[in-house]
């Protein structure tokens, strides 16, 4: 099929462009401001953030996660301090065991007493 | 930390390169800014064509302009305005599937109701008779009539015949901003010419 516009084709084009060029110049000015405004919206908004630089940001957070986790449980457990059995607390505080840990001295010597004879 | 190390040894050099990022940035904007300032009150005539409503033109453009400074802003100032169409003519396409879909409904529900006659294009220019000269007043006419035959043709003729004949967009950039092949924009575009010499005759003012 033979696409070419003859003279008159492109004539007929050139008129419209010119009246559609005129009926831009000669547009409401209510549109223009909506558009000016729409314009400023658009500029404001800035660029969008990239799905690559969304992904490297998630991806990075992630790591960050994982090696915090990791380092977490890779700590060396300590020791705890060996915690006096309630049995050794009693046996502390008690005012008679006081008095016959006093007496140790005593029971020795009997006993050295006792081997001497 | 590398960046904070060195920006304590050479706060100077950071500064600038700073600065320099931001002068960057401002010139980007007042390029986009020139750029769409250049082109939207034609795309807003255009999409205004296309949908027949100027409240349904004016969110197809911002939708435009907001897709190019927000996914396209950081391209060569040369692209931009072919992605501008491509997008724009994208949104004009939506807009017309969801259109048409509205159009089936509402016919469904009113295929009982008398149908109405066909607008007179002329009938709505506005009666500004009296202050306009006569070549002024043809020349609205003219461009109403205009109007009305392009919103007759097929969308892809439509599309055709207003990035090549008004835009100037070479069949190259016009078939990626109509997402079709060279050949069809040809085609598209001849149709188009031919249709609206016989649609608007030897009668256009």
């Amino acid at each position: 099929m033979n696409t070419e516009l003859n003279k008159d084709d492109e004539r007929f084009a050139a008129r419209a462009k010119r009246l559609l060029d005129h009926s831009v110049e000669e547009l409401d000015a209510t549109f223009t401001r909506r558009l000016q405004h729409a314009r400023v919206q658009a500029l404001d908004a800035g660029p969008a953030r990239s799905r690559s630089a969304i992904w490297v940001s998630g991806l990075a957070m992630a790591t960050v996660g994982a090696l915090s986790l990791s380092m977490w449980l890779m700590q060396p457990v300590h020791e705890r301090p060996h915690t006096p059995a309630l049995d050794d607390i009693e046996l502390i505080t008690s005012a008679e065991n006081v008095d016959l840990a006093e007496d140790f001295e005593f029971y020795h010597w009997l006993a050295d007493a006792d081997a001497t004879g | 930390m590398s960046a904070t190390v060195f920006e304590l040894s050479l706060p100077h050099v950071s500064n600038g390169l700073r600065l320099r990022g931001r002068a960057a940035t401002l010139d980007r904007n007042q390029a986009l800014d020139r750029f769409l300032a250049g082109v939207e009150r034609r795309a807003f005539r255009m999409a205004q064509v296309a949908t027949g409503d100027a409240d349904e033109a004016m969110d197809l453009v911002q939708d435009a302009m907001l897709k190019l400074v927000q996914r396209y802003g950081a391209r060569d100032e040369a692209e931009w305005g072919p992605l501008f169409h491509t997008i724009l003519q994208s949104r004009i396409r939506d807009w017309y599937r969801r259109a048409k879909v509205r159009n089936r409904w509402r016919a469904w529900f009113s295929r009982h109701e008398d149908e109405t006659e066909q607008d007179d294009p002329l009938e709505s220019v506005a009666d500004t008779s009296n202050l306009l000269s006569d070549e002024q007043l043809a020349q609205k006419r003219a461009m109403a009539a205009l109007d009305q035959a392009l919103r007759t043709l097929p969308l892809r003729q439509q599309q055709a015949f207003v990035l090549r004949a008004w835009e100037e967009l070479d069949v190259v950039q016009t078939a990626a901003a109509m997402g079709c092949s060279e050949g069809s924009v040809k085609t598209h575009y001849f149709r188009a010419v031919r249709a609206l010499r016989q649609l608007l005759g030897a009668h256009w003012p």
